[in-house]
């Protein structure tokens, strides 16, 4: 088995050394690898280390993941749960950003399940909080949402097209 | 490529449908965005992928009016709620529709195929959740016995989507007997299939089965329907529009009455109605697809305990909705309650508040889909004549 040591490279300058077999699970490194075989470590310009340092965390405990054997595949998710309990907001969305770029399908699953379950619960103000959005419907927009939401609408059919017609 | 945007559709597509309906007042841009189709699309593939394949509710029809009945909800609070907190009436579908000949023809990706029978053969594919509806006004479907010493006897449907094309397809079976053939074992059927894009009935190659009246079950995207004659699990695949059979003989015995099919526990099941000693209804699992030596018992029901009234009902209005996690239990719908069976400590739990009459209960999964831009502007009776 090999046990070639990867050198990752983060945003702020700070090195993280892994297994091939777990940089692998990301496959932007992956494919950095494959094209440049960078010396000094695989550059991550959008990556700072203090979200790197999560990311290995994650690929290092994941590098073999279990396949039938569902003891294991019980404390990969107690993991898993622990993995995020204590991650703050705005962590959460870097981790997310972070694991879109670097393609990395398992923590991507994780983080943005966490984060759907999280807003599952939250009101429409609370979710535009968390995602420092600003409101941008107007009264009347509201008011129009409100009523097609209880009338129901039809999406397109003969009667409409019939309608149509006879106007011309 | 919008990097936020990519992350805002992957976090959303995890959302169950009632989440992201409320999340359209956000703000424009995700209103935009739960709108767009490609987002629905996303957004059942991923539920699809989900453990839970996508929540599942049932949609019936009460006093000429649709209802759907949420019942993960009821299952979640557990205790004797009254019903009507998790049925949800759809009152938007416009009146006109004759409701009292209408038929559930199946549902799949959360659209609902009911057939109104008016004049022609008008369907109306409904998406419950979105509220959204799309009526579709088709050829009326004929069907010819072959000769005069043949017979029609019925119709069942079912409606499955077809990825290859990215379209909808409704099928029809006819099974047709001869009249001078005293067997009393049906002998053929026709197939008629329906694509819903363009708008127009193909008829295939006939089948040497009897699929009975129920509308075809769609697991693993395939149709289902079961012959209780030959005792066999008729499988339609939807893509390429062929029938495998499945032999079910390990199942029957002297004392089955009737099979019916359903997907219980994300499984292919098979709801056998026993007369007799065992009087009362098994559930047997498909845990491997296909494999008729997978079939597992998974929940015997005594019918003399479900019964609640000085009549005996009949066991083939015992209907399975859903099993509960780990196998605990089984909700069942008899003639006008909600029973949840758990075979632990043989325990009976009625809903007697419940009221459903003798109403047919479709499942059906929660989903953004509807088909504003799958529809061709269907044949109008006029075009038909020129």
């Amino acid at each position: 088995m090999s046990t070639k040591k990867i050198t990752l490279l983060s945003s702020d300058n700070e090195l993280f050394t892994v297994d091939e077999e777990a940089a692998n699970q990301s496959l932007t490194i992956k494919h950095l690898i494959e094209d440049t075989e960078p010396e000094n470590g695989v550059p991550l310009p959008q990556v700072h280390s203090k979200i790197l340092a999560k990311v290995t965390e994650y690929l290092i405990k994941h590098a073999n993941e279990p396949d039938n054997d569902a003891a294991a595949k019980e404390e990969l998710k107690n993991w898993d749960d622990k993995f995020l309990e204590k991650v703050n907001h705005e962590t959460l969305f870097d981790l997310i950003l972070a694991a879109n770029y670097l393609d990395i399908k398992g923590l991507l699953d994780l983080t943005c399940q966490t984060v759907a379950d999280l807003m599952n619960g939250m009101s429409v103000v609370e979710v535009r909080k968390l995602f420092n959005i600003v409101n941008d419907f107007t009264p009347e927009d509201e008011a129009e949402v409100r009523k097609r939401r209880k009338r129901g609408t039809k999406t397109i059919g003969p009667s409409n097209d019939q309608a149509n017609q006879s106007n011309h | 490529m919008n990097t936020i945007e990519d992350v805002i559709i992957e976090i959303l597509s995890r959302l169950p449908v009632k989440s992201l309906l409320r999340f359209k007042s956000v703000c424009k841009t995700w209103q935009t965005l739960i709108d767009d189709s490609y987002f629905a699309q996303k957004h059942l593939e991923q539920s699809q992928r989900g453990p839970a394949n996508g929540r599942r509710n049932f949609i019936f029809l009460e006093d000429g009016k649709l209802h759907s009945l949420d019942y993960e909800s009821w299952l979640l609070l557990q205790d004797h709620i009254e019903l009507p907190k998790i049925v949800c009436k759809h009152d938007y579908l416009p009146k006109l529709f004759a409701w009292s000949s209408h038929s559930f023809l199946g549902s799949c990706n959360g659209l609902v195929c009911i057939k109104t029978a008016n004049k022609g053969f008008d369907l109306l594919l409904v998406n419950p959740c979105t509220r959204t509806y799309t009526k579709l006004v088709t050829n009326r479907l004929v069907v010819e016995p072959p000769g005069v010493d043949y017979c029609v006897l019925g119709t069942t449907f079912g409606f499955g989507y077809d990825a290859k094309i990215k379209d909808y397809k409704l099928v029809s079976i006819t099974c047709i007997d001869s009249v001078l053939d005293c067997t009393n074992q049906p002998g053929f059927s026709q197939v008629n299939v329906l694509t819903i894009g363009t708008n127009t009935w193909r008829r295939l190659s006939n089948v040497p089965y009897n699929v009975g009246l129920l509308a075809g079950e769609l697991v693993t995207g395939a149709l289902h329907w079961i012959d209780n004659y030959k005792k066999l699990l008729i499988c339609f695949d939807v893509e390429e529009e062929e029938f495998k059979v499945v032999s079910l003989n390990q199942i029957y015995d002297d004392e089955v009455y009737v099979v019916e099919i359903a997907e219980l526990g994300g499984y292919l099941s098979l709801i056998c109605y026993l007369l007799g000693k065992r009087r009362g209804v098994e559930v047997w699992s498909m845990k491997e697809y296909g494999v008729e030596g997978s079939l597992t018992k998974m929940f015997s029901i005594d019918s003399r305990r479900l019964s609640s009234g000085y009549l005996l009902r009949h066991v083939r209005d015992i209907k399975p909705l859903c099993i509960l996690k780990n196998n605990e239990g089984i909700l069942l719908k008899t003639e006008e309650n909600l029973v949840l069976y758990e075979p632990k400590g043989n325990r009976y739990q009625h809903f007697h508040k419940v009221s459903l009459s003798l109403s047919i209960l479709v499942p059906y999964r929660e989903s953004l889909i509807n088909l504003e831009k799958k529809i061709v502007r269907p044949c109008s009776d006029l075009e038909l004549l020129q």
